[in-house]
Protein backbone atom coordinates (compact mmCIF):
# COMPACT_ATOMS: atom_id res chain seq x y z
CA UNK A 1 0.00 0.00 0.00
CA UNK A 2 2.74 2.27 0.77
CA UNK A 3 4.63 1.38 -2.22
CA UNK A 4 1.94 2.04 -4.65
CA UNK A 5 1.34 5.40 -2.74
CA UNK A 6 4.93 6.05 -2.67
CA UNK A 7 4.76 4.87 -6.70
CA UNK A 8 1.83 7.49 -7.27
CA UNK A 9 3.39 10.49 -5.75
CA UNK A 10 6.51 9.33 -7.44
CA UNK A 11 4.71 10.07 -10.60
CA UNK A 12 2.90 12.80 -9.59
CA UNK A 13 6.24 14.12 -8.31
CA UNK A 14 7.72 13.47 -11.91
CA UNK A 15 4.95 15.10 -13.64
CA UNK A 16 4.60 18.62 -11.60
CA UNK A 17 8.84 18.89 -11.64
CA UNK A 18 9.46 18.14 -14.72
CA UNK A 19 13.15 17.52 -14.44
CA UNK A 20 15.83 17.29 -17.03
CA UNK A 21 17.66 14.09 -17.35
CA UNK A 22 21.22 14.44 -17.03
CA UNK A 23 23.53 14.02 -20.21
CA UNK A 24 25.98 11.03 -18.57
CA UNK A 25 22.85 9.52 -17.46
CA UNK A 26 20.45 9.54 -20.52
CA UNK A 27 21.20 6.20 -21.89
CA UNK A 28 21.08 4.57 -18.37
CA UNK A 29 17.76 5.52 -17.13
CA UNK A 30 15.31 4.38 -19.84
CA UNK A 31 17.15 0.83 -19.05
CA UNK A 32 17.17 1.32 -15.60
CA UNK A 33 13.20 1.71 -15.44
CA UNK A 34 13.03 -1.51 -17.40
CA UNK A 35 14.63 -2.98 -15.45
CA UNK A 36 13.20 -1.74 -11.84
CA UNK A 37 9.59 -2.61 -13.78
CA UNK A 38 10.76 -6.06 -13.94
CA UNK A 39 11.62 -6.06 -10.08
CA UNK A 40 8.58 -4.54 -9.31
CA UNK A 41 6.64 -7.44 -11.05
CA UNK A 42 8.90 -10.01 -9.59
CA UNK A 43 7.50 -8.41 -6.25
CA UNK A 44 4.04 -8.55 -6.86
CA UNK A 45 4.32 -11.83 -7.69
CA UNK A 46 6.39 -12.72 -4.78
CA UNK A 47 3.45 -11.26 -2.73
CA UNK A 48 1.11 -13.35 -4.57
CA UNK A 49 3.10 -16.41 -3.44
CA UNK A 50 2.94 -15.57 0.05
CA UNK A 51 6.71 -14.94 -0.23
CA UNK A 52 7.59 -11.31 -0.67
CA UNK A 53 10.10 -10.06 1.53
CA UNK A 54 11.35 -6.41 1.53
CA UNK A 55 15.45 -6.63 1.94
CA UNK A 56 14.92 -9.08 -1.36
CA UNK A 57 12.90 -6.69 -2.87
CA UNK A 58 15.13 -4.19 -1.95
CA UNK A 59 18.51 -5.82 -2.91
CA UNK A 60 17.00 -6.91 -5.90
CA UNK A 61 15.52 -4.21 -7.46
CA UNK A 62 19.15 -1.91 -6.89
CA UNK A 63 20.81 -4.71 -8.45
CA UNK A 64 18.93 -5.08 -11.71
CA UNK A 65 18.89 -1.29 -12.32
CA UNK A 66 22.48 -1.47 -11.57
CA UNK A 67 23.09 -4.78 -13.91
CA UNK A 68 21.20 -3.14 -16.43
CA UNK A 69 22.82 0.30 -16.17
CA UNK A 70 26.75 -1.94 -15.66
CA UNK A 71 25.40 -3.66 -19.38
CA UNK A 72 24.32 -0.83 -21.48
CA UNK A 73 27.57 1.06 -20.02
CA UNK A 74 30.07 -1.83 -20.73
CA UNK A 75 27.98 -2.19 -24.13
CA UNK A 76 28.48 1.91 -25.11
CA UNK A 77 32.50 1.06 -24.22
CA UNK A 78 32.57 -2.53 -27.02
CA UNK A 79 30.53 0.22 -29.29
CA UNK A 80 27.57 -2.65 -29.38
CA UNK A 81 25.80 -0.35 -26.94
CA UNK A 82 22.30 0.05 -28.73
CA UNK A 83 22.26 -3.70 -29.52
CA UNK A 84 23.09 -4.54 -26.31
CA UNK A 85 20.53 -2.28 -24.93
CA UNK A 86 17.81 -3.88 -27.00
CA UNK A 87 19.30 -7.83 -25.73
CA UNK A 88 18.65 -6.28 -22.44
CA UNK A 89 15.64 -4.49 -22.93
CA UNK A 90 14.59 -8.32 -24.71
CA UNK A 91 15.24 -9.90 -21.58
CA UNK A 92 13.62 -7.85 -19.17
CA UNK A 93 10.65 -7.73 -21.15
CA UNK A 94 10.41 -11.72 -21.30
CA UNK A 95 10.73 -11.40 -17.49
CA UNK A 96 8.07 -9.02 -16.61
CA UNK A 97 6.28 -11.47 -19.22
CA UNK A 98 6.50 -14.33 -17.39
CA UNK A 99 6.18 -12.48 -14.08
CA UNK A 100 2.91 -11.13 -15.66
CA UNK A 101 1.90 -14.14 -16.57
CA UNK A 102 2.20 -15.98 -13.01
CA UNK A 103 0.35 -12.74 -11.37
CA UNK A 104 -2.30 -13.32 -13.65
CA UNK A 105 -2.71 -16.99 -12.70
CA UNK A 106 -3.12 -15.72 -8.88
CA UNK A 107 -4.97 -13.27 -9.32
CA UNK A 108 -7.75 -14.84 -12.45
CA UNK A 109 -6.71 -18.89 -12.19
CA UNK A 110 -6.54 -18.18 -16.06
CA UNK B 1 7.88 -10.77 6.92
CA UNK B 2 8.70 -10.38 10.25
CA UNK B 3 6.57 -8.06 11.17
CA UNK B 4 3.60 -10.27 11.31
CA UNK B 5 3.99 -12.93 13.62
CA UNK B 6 0.52 -14.39 13.56
CA UNK B 7 -1.50 -16.53 10.32
CA UNK B 8 1.04 -15.75 7.56
CA UNK B 9 4.15 -17.25 9.67
CA UNK B 10 3.54 -20.76 9.31
CA UNK B 11 1.90 -20.13 5.54
CA UNK B 12 4.53 -18.88 4.15
CA UNK B 13 7.57 -20.93 5.76
CA UNK B 14 5.84 -23.80 4.79
CA UNK B 15 5.66 -22.57 1.05
CA UNK B 16 9.47 -22.67 0.61
CA UNK B 17 9.42 -26.32 1.21
CA UNK B 18 8.35 -27.31 -2.23
CA UNK B 19 10.66 -24.21 -3.52
CA UNK B 20 13.50 -25.49 -1.64
CA UNK B 21 13.40 -28.39 -4.11
CA UNK B 22 13.12 -26.68 -7.42
CA UNK B 23 15.67 -24.75 -6.10
CA UNK B 24 17.79 -27.59 -5.69
CA UNK B 25 16.88 -28.78 -8.79
CA UNK B 26 18.70 -25.61 -10.18
CA UNK B 27 22.45 -27.09 -10.01
CA UNK B 28 24.12 -24.22 -8.66
CA UNK B 29 21.83 -23.33 -6.21
CA UNK B 30 21.63 -26.76 -4.95
CA UNK B 31 24.48 -26.40 -2.88
CA UNK B 32 23.86 -22.90 -1.57
CA UNK B 33 20.37 -23.99 -0.96
CA UNK B 34 21.21 -26.68 1.35
CA UNK B 35 23.26 -24.37 3.49
CA UNK B 36 20.58 -22.30 4.99
CA UNK B 37 18.55 -24.76 5.06
CA UNK B 38 20.29 -26.56 7.71
CA UNK B 39 20.50 -23.28 9.20
CA UNK B 40 16.85 -23.07 9.27
CA UNK B 41 16.49 -26.22 10.46
CA UNK B 42 18.09 -24.90 14.20
CA UNK B 43 14.71 -22.63 14.51
CA UNK B 44 12.18 -24.99 16.22
CA UNK B 45 9.61 -23.90 13.69
CA UNK B 46 11.72 -24.70 10.16
CA UNK B 47 13.00 -28.10 12.40
CA UNK B 48 9.56 -29.16 12.07
CA UNK B 49 8.88 -28.99 8.90
CA UNK B 50 12.60 -29.49 8.03
CA UNK B 51 12.55 -33.42 7.99
CA UNK B 52 9.89 -33.54 5.10
CA UNK B 53 11.89 -30.80 2.86
CA UNK B 54 14.71 -33.16 3.12
CA UNK B 55 12.60 -36.14 2.24
CA UNK B 56 11.04 -34.37 -0.80
CA UNK B 57 14.20 -33.11 -1.42
CA UNK B 58 14.25 -35.79 -4.16
CA UNK B 59 11.11 -36.59 -5.47
CA UNK B 60 10.40 -32.76 -6.72
CA UNK B 61 13.73 -32.55 -7.84
CA UNK B 62 12.18 -35.85 -10.44
CA UNK B 63 9.47 -33.18 -11.09
CA UNK B 64 11.48 -30.03 -11.84
CA UNK B 65 13.58 -32.13 -14.47
CA UNK B 66 10.24 -32.62 -16.33
CA UNK B 67 9.45 -28.95 -16.02
CA UNK B 68 12.56 -27.20 -16.72
CA UNK B 69 13.27 -24.22 -14.87
CA UNK B 70 12.92 -20.99 -16.74
CA UNK B 71 16.62 -19.30 -17.14
CA UNK B 72 14.39 -15.87 -16.22
CA UNK B 73 13.82 -17.54 -12.85
CA UNK B 74 17.43 -18.87 -11.73
CA UNK B 75 18.28 -15.47 -12.29
CA UNK B 76 16.36 -14.30 -9.59
CA UNK B 77 17.46 -17.26 -7.62
CA UNK B 78 21.06 -16.63 -7.91
CA UNK B 79 20.71 -13.31 -7.54
CA UNK B 80 19.38 -14.58 -3.64
CA UNK B 81 22.22 -17.16 -3.32
CA UNK B 82 25.26 -14.85 -2.06
CA UNK B 83 22.54 -13.45 0.66
CA UNK B 84 23.43 -15.19 4.38
CA UNK B 85 20.09 -15.14 5.80
CA UNK B 86 18.00 -18.56 5.25
CA UNK B 87 14.65 -16.88 5.29
CA UNK B 88 15.28 -14.70 2.06
CA UNK B 89 17.04 -17.83 0.23
CA UNK B 90 13.56 -19.36 0.82
CA UNK B 91 11.74 -16.43 -0.16
CA UNK B 92 13.94 -16.56 -3.24
CA UNK B 93 13.30 -19.87 -4.15
CA UNK B 94 9.63 -19.47 -3.61
CA UNK B 95 9.69 -17.01 -6.55
CA UNK B 96 11.34 -19.43 -8.65
CA UNK B 97 8.37 -22.48 -8.23
CA UNK B 98 6.82 -23.03 -11.35
CA UNK B 99 3.39 -23.18 -11.35
CA UNK B 100 2.06 -23.07 -7.67
CA UNK B 101 -0.95 -25.45 -8.93
CA UNK B 102 1.12 -28.18 -9.66
CA UNK B 103 3.06 -28.80 -6.89
CA UNK B 104 0.50 -30.50 -4.06
CA UNK B 105 -0.40 -33.13 -6.07
CA UNK B 106 3.22 -33.80 -6.93
CA UNK B 107 4.76 -34.50 -3.64
CA UNK B 108 2.46 -36.36 -1.03
CA UNK B 109 5.06 -36.01 1.66
CA UNK B 110 4.31 -32.57 1.97
CA UNK B 111 0.38 -32.44 1.81
CA UNK B 112 0.30 -31.56 5.47
CA UNK B 113 2.76 -28.59 4.71
CA UNK B 114 0.82 -27.51 1.10
CA UNK B 115 -2.03 -27.41 2.59
CA UNK B 116 -2.56 -23.96 3.78
CA UNK B 117 -0.92 -22.48 0.56
CA UNK B 118 -3.49 -24.54 -1.18
CA UNK B 119 -6.28 -23.06 0.73
CA UNK B 120 -4.74 -19.25 0.63
CA UNK B 121 -3.76 -19.59 -3.31
CA UNK B 122 -7.63 -19.14 -4.69
CA UNK B 123 -8.05 -15.92 -3.06
CA UNK B 124 -5.05 -14.33 -4.77
CA UNK B 125 -6.71 -11.27 -4.41
CA UNK B 126 -7.10 -11.58 -0.50
CA UNK B 127 -3.63 -12.04 -0.18
CA UNK B 128 -2.83 -9.14 -2.04
CA UNK B 129 -5.17 -6.88 -0.13
CA UNK B 130 -3.47 -8.24 3.18
CA UNK B 131 -0.50 -7.38 1.69
CA UNK B 132 -1.30 -4.36 0.65
CA UNK B 133 -2.16 -3.48 4.03
CA UNK B 134 0.31 -0.62 5.43
CA UNK B 135 2.95 -1.95 7.52
CA UNK B 136 5.43 0.83 9.36
CA UNK B 137 8.83 -0.60 8.91
CA UNK B 138 12.12 0.30 7.65
CA UNK B 139 12.24 -2.35 5.06
CA UNK B 140 8.87 -0.95 4.06
CA UNK B 141 9.62 2.56 3.67
CA UNK B 142 12.56 1.36 2.02
CA UNK B 143 10.42 -0.10 -0.61
CA UNK B 144 8.32 2.58 -1.01
CA UNK B 145 11.02 5.17 -1.38
CA UNK B 146 12.47 2.70 -4.79
CA UNK B 147 8.79 2.20 -6.05
CA UNK B 148 8.30 6.08 -5.82
CA UNK B 149 12.24 6.50 -7.67
CA UNK B 150 10.97 4.11 -9.93
CA UNK B 151 7.23 6.20 -10.47
CA UNK B 152 9.46 9.63 -10.74
CA UNK B 153 11.64 8.19 -13.01
CA UNK B 154 9.66 6.48 -15.33
CA UNK B 155 7.98 10.03 -15.90
CA UNK B 156 10.93 12.03 -16.07
CA UNK B 157 12.48 9.32 -18.95
CA UNK B 158 8.39 9.45 -20.49
CA UNK B 159 8.43 13.16 -20.37
CA UNK B 160 12.77 13.60 -22.31
CA UNK B 161 11.61 11.34 -24.70
CA UNK B 162 8.83 12.82 -25.49
CA UNK B 163 10.63 16.50 -25.56
CA UNK B 164 13.88 15.76 -26.43
CA UNK B 165 13.44 13.85 -29.42
CA UNK B 166 17.43 14.13 -31.42
CA UNK B 167 19.22 15.46 -27.85
CA UNK B 168 19.04 11.61 -26.04
CA UNK B 169 19.49 9.96 -29.19
CA UNK B 170 22.88 7.72 -29.93
CA UNK B 171 25.45 8.89 -32.28
CA UNK B 172 24.46 6.09 -34.66
CA UNK B 173 21.17 6.63 -34.59
CA UNK B 174 22.21 10.15 -34.96
CA UNK B 175 24.27 9.30 -38.10
CA UNK B 176 21.34 7.29 -39.45
CA UNK B 177 18.59 10.25 -39.28
CA UNK B 178 21.33 12.37 -40.58
CA UNK B 179 21.88 10.11 -43.54
CA UNK B 180 18.41 9.82 -43.98
CA UNK B 181 17.38 13.75 -43.57
CA UNK B 182 20.22 14.59 -46.11
CA UNK B 183 19.20 12.08 -48.61
CA UNK B 184 16.04 13.24 -48.33
CA UNK B 185 17.48 16.75 -48.57
CA UNK B 186 18.86 15.84 -51.87
CA UNK B 187 15.90 14.34 -53.38
CA UNK B 188 14.12 17.29 -52.51
CA UNK B 189 16.50 19.66 -54.15
CA UNK B 190 16.63 17.82 -57.31
CA UNK B 191 12.94 18.25 -57.18
CA UNK B 192 13.12 21.62 -57.00
CA UNK B 193 15.42 21.83 -59.76
CA UNK B 194 13.67 19.48 -61.29
CA UNK B 195 10.41 21.90 -61.34
CA UNK B 196 12.10 25.33 -61.59
CA UNK B 197 13.40 24.11 -65.36
CA UNK B 198 9.62 23.30 -66.18
CA UNK B 199 9.06 26.70 -65.03
CA UNK B 200 11.10 28.47 -66.54
CA UNK B 201 10.57 25.91 -69.54
CA UNK B 202 6.66 27.33 -69.68
CA UNK B 203 7.51 30.94 -68.58
CA UNK B 204 10.24 31.08 -71.47
CA UNK B 205 7.46 29.52 -73.99
CA UNK B 206 4.96 32.09 -72.73
CA UNK B 207 7.29 34.90 -73.27
CA UNK B 208 8.38 33.77 -76.46
CA UNK B 209 4.30 33.28 -77.77
CA UNK B 210 4.36 36.84 -75.95
CA UNK B 211 7.01 38.31 -78.30
CA UNK B 212 6.32 36.78 -81.29
CA UNK B 213 2.39 38.25 -80.99
CA UNK B 214 3.89 41.66 -80.31
CA UNK B 215 5.99 41.35 -83.55
CA UNK B 216 3.12 40.03 -85.53
CA UNK B 217 0.78 42.47 -84.39
CA UNK B 218 3.40 44.64 -85.05
CA UNK B 219 3.54 43.65 -88.62
CA UNK B 220 -0.39 43.53 -89.11
CA UNK B 221 -0.57 46.85 -87.67
CA UNK B 222 2.46 48.11 -90.37
CA UNK B 223 1.20 45.83 -93.60
CA UNK B 224 -2.24 47.62 -92.69
CA UNK B 225 -1.37 50.81 -93.06
CA UNK B 226 0.57 49.84 -96.23
CA UNK B 227 -2.32 47.96 -97.61
CA UNK B 228 -4.58 50.83 -96.68
CA UNK B 229 -7.24 48.82 -94.54
CA UNK B 230 -6.92 51.05 -91.67
CA UNK B 231 -6.52 54.70 -91.17
CA UNK B 232 -3.10 56.58 -90.51
CA UNK B 233 -2.59 59.73 -88.67
CA UNK B 234 1.09 61.52 -88.27
CA UNK B 235 3.27 64.40 -90.09
CA UNK B 236 2.81 64.78 -93.50
CA UNK B 237 1.81 66.98 -96.11
CA UNK B 238 -0.75 68.42 -97.72
CA UNK B 239 -0.38 68.60 -101.91
CA UNK B 240 -3.10 70.83 -103.57
CA UNK B 241 -3.62 70.65 -107.15
CA UNK B 242 -5.77 72.70 -108.87
CA UNK B 243 -6.59 72.46 -112.84
CA UNK B 244 -9.11 74.77 -113.75
CA UNK B 245 -8.30 73.38 -117.56
CA UNK B 246 -8.81 70.32 -116.60
CA UNK B 247 -5.05 69.59 -118.51
CA UNK B 248 -4.24 67.19 -115.87
CA UNK B 249 -3.83 63.65 -117.12
CA UNK B 250 -3.92 60.35 -115.54
CA UNK B 251 -0.42 60.43 -115.91
CA UNK B 252 0.76 63.20 -113.77
CA UNK B 253 -1.16 62.00 -110.93
CA UNK B 254 0.53 58.45 -111.13
CA UNK B 255 3.97 60.27 -111.25
CA UNK B 256 3.09 62.80 -108.35
CA UNK B 257 2.33 59.83 -106.51
CA UNK B 258 5.46 57.77 -107.62
CA UNK B 259 7.35 61.16 -106.78
CA UNK B 260 5.56 60.87 -102.89
CA UNK B 261 6.73 57.65 -102.24
CA UNK B 262 9.99 58.10 -103.53
CA UNK B 263 9.92 60.79 -100.79
CA UNK B 264 9.14 58.42 -98.60
CA UNK B 265 4.88 58.97 -98.12
CA UNK B 266 3.94 56.16 -95.89
CA UNK B 267 0.48 56.68 -96.59
CA UNK B 268 -0.96 58.36 -99.40
CA UNK B 269 -4.96 59.57 -100.17
CA UNK B 270 -6.38 61.49 -102.90
CA UNK B 271 -9.10 63.90 -102.58
CA UNK B 272 -10.95 64.82 -105.06
CA UNK B 273 -14.32 66.55 -106.45
CA UNK B 274 -17.07 64.41 -107.43
CA UNK B 275 -18.31 64.29 -110.94
CA UNK B 276 -22.14 63.94 -112.13
CA UNK B 277 -22.08 61.32 -114.41
CA UNK B 278 -25.05 63.31 -116.41
CA UNK B 279 -23.94 67.14 -115.65
CA UNK B 280 -21.52 69.44 -116.49
CA UNK B 281 -18.88 68.36 -114.56
CA UNK B 282 -18.54 72.47 -113.53
CA UNK B 283 -21.59 72.64 -111.61
CA UNK B 284 -21.65 69.87 -110.17
CA UNK B 285 -18.03 70.62 -108.77
CA UNK B 286 -19.36 74.01 -108.12
CA UNK B 287 -22.34 72.29 -106.32
CA UNK B 288 -20.74 69.94 -104.14
CA UNK B 289 -17.37 71.42 -103.14
CA UNK B 290 -18.45 70.17 -99.61
CA UNK B 291 -17.99 66.87 -100.31
CA UNK B 292 -15.55 65.82 -101.52
CA UNK B 293 -14.06 61.70 -103.01
CA UNK B 294 -11.34 60.28 -101.21
CA UNK B 295 -9.29 57.62 -102.41
CA UNK B 296 -6.20 56.14 -100.39
CA UNK B 297 -3.72 54.97 -102.87
CA UNK B 298 -2.22 51.58 -102.50
CA UNK B 299 0.06 48.85 -104.33
CA UNK B 300 -3.00 48.27 -106.38
CA UNK B 301 -4.05 51.59 -107.31
CA UNK B 302 -4.28 53.01 -110.95
CA UNK B 303 -5.20 55.79 -112.25
CA UNK B 304 -6.75 55.93 -115.66
CA UNK B 305 -8.38 59.38 -117.66
CA UNK B 306 -11.96 59.29 -117.78
CA UNK B 307 -13.51 58.39 -121.15
CA UNK B 308 -14.70 62.27 -121.71
CA UNK B 309 -11.73 63.82 -120.36
CA UNK B 310 -13.76 65.21 -117.36
CA UNK B 311 -11.47 63.79 -114.85
CA UNK B 312 -9.32 60.70 -113.38
CA UNK B 313 -10.85 57.17 -112.30
CA UNK B 314 -8.58 56.03 -109.15
CA UNK B 315 -8.96 52.71 -108.54
CA UNK B 316 -13.01 52.69 -110.14
CA UNK B 317 -13.18 56.22 -108.24
CA UNK B 318 -14.25 58.80 -111.06
CA UNK B 319 -12.48 62.24 -109.57
CA UNK B 320 -12.48 65.82 -110.77
CA UNK B 321 -10.34 68.73 -110.34
CA UNK B 322 -9.17 69.94 -107.78
CA UNK B 323 -7.31 66.84 -106.33
CA UNK B 324 -5.76 67.05 -102.77
CA UNK B 325 -2.81 64.41 -102.07
CA UNK B 326 -2.42 64.04 -98.30
CA UNK B 327 0.93 61.79 -97.93
CA UNK B 328 2.16 60.88 -94.20
CA UNK B 329 5.62 61.07 -94.38
CA UNK B 330 8.80 62.90 -93.61
CA UNK B 331 7.52 66.68 -94.42
CA UNK B 332 10.43 68.52 -95.62
CA UNK B 333 12.09 66.02 -97.58
CA UNK B 334 8.21 65.68 -99.39
CA UNK B 335 8.22 69.17 -100.00
CA UNK B 336 11.93 69.29 -101.41
CA UNK B 337 10.62 66.62 -103.50
CA UNK B 338 7.96 68.19 -104.82
CA UNK B 339 9.62 71.42 -105.29
CA UNK B 340 12.87 70.03 -107.33
CA UNK B 341 13.66 71.57 -110.90
CA UNK B 342 11.60 69.20 -113.46
CA UNK B 343 9.50 68.10 -110.78
CA UNK B 344 5.94 67.65 -109.99
CA UNK B 345 5.07 71.42 -109.69
CA UNK B 346 7.10 72.41 -112.45
CA UNK B 347 5.58 69.87 -114.31
CA UNK B 348 1.81 70.81 -113.46
CA UNK B 349 3.00 74.31 -113.92
CA UNK B 350 4.03 73.61 -117.70
CA UNK B 351 0.43 71.98 -117.74
CA UNK B 352 -1.45 74.92 -116.97
CA UNK B 353 -2.17 73.75 -113.67
CA UNK B 354 -0.90 75.04 -109.96
CA UNK B 355 0.25 72.96 -107.59
CA UNK B 356 0.56 73.97 -103.33
CA UNK B 357 2.75 71.91 -101.14
CA UNK B 358 1.65 72.80 -97.57
CA UNK B 359 3.95 70.97 -94.59
CA UNK B 360 1.45 69.91 -91.53
CA UNK B 361 1.81 68.22 -87.92
CA UNK B 362 -0.98 66.65 -87.81
CA UNK B 363 -2.49 64.58 -91.40
CA UNK B 364 -5.51 62.56 -91.01
CA UNK B 365 -5.61 59.72 -93.33
CA UNK B 366 -9.38 58.41 -93.32
CA UNK B 367 -10.19 56.71 -96.27
CA UNK B 368 -9.95 53.02 -96.42
CA UNK B 369 -8.79 50.20 -99.19
CA UNK B 370 -10.99 47.61 -99.56
CA UNK B 371 -9.24 44.55 -99.48
CA UNK B 372 -9.77 41.66 -101.71
CA UNK B 373 -8.09 38.52 -100.45
CA UNK B 374 -5.87 36.89 -103.16
CA UNK B 375 -7.11 34.38 -104.95
CA UNK B 376 -3.91 32.48 -106.42
CA UNK B 377 -1.38 33.47 -103.98
CA UNK B 378 -1.16 31.70 -100.72
CA UNK B 379 1.46 31.99 -97.90
CA UNK B 380 4.89 30.00 -98.43
CA UNK B 381 6.90 29.60 -95.53
CA UNK B 382 9.91 31.09 -96.37
CA UNK B 383 13.57 29.58 -95.40
CA UNK B 384 14.75 31.62 -93.15
CA UNK B 385 11.62 31.15 -90.23
CA UNK B 386 11.59 27.77 -90.24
Amino acid sequence: MIAALALAIGVILGVVLHPTVPVGLQPYLPIAVVAALDAVFGALRAMLDGIFDDKVFVVSFIANVLVAALIVFLGDQLGVGSQLSTGVVVVLGIRIFSNAAAIRRHLFRA
Amino acid sequence: MTEEPGKPKPARPKQPSAPRDANGANGANGASGGKPRAASGSKPRAASGGKPATTSSSKPRATSTKKPVKPVKSVKSAKAVPKPEAPEVEVEAAQVEPVPAETPAEAPAEVPAEQPPAAERPNGLKLLLEMAKPRRTRAQLLVALLCGLLGFALVTQVHSQAGAGLSSARQADLVDVLDNLSAKSDQLRSQIADEQNALSKLTGGAGQTQAALEEAQQRAATLQILAGTVGASGTGIDLRIDDPDRKITADVLLDTLEELRDAGAEAIEITGAPVSPAGSTEASAVATPGAPLAVRLVASSYFVDSQDGNGVVVDGTLLAPPYDFLAIGDPPTMSQAMGIPGGVLDTLKGKGASGKVTALDAVRITALHTLTPPKYARPASSPGTS
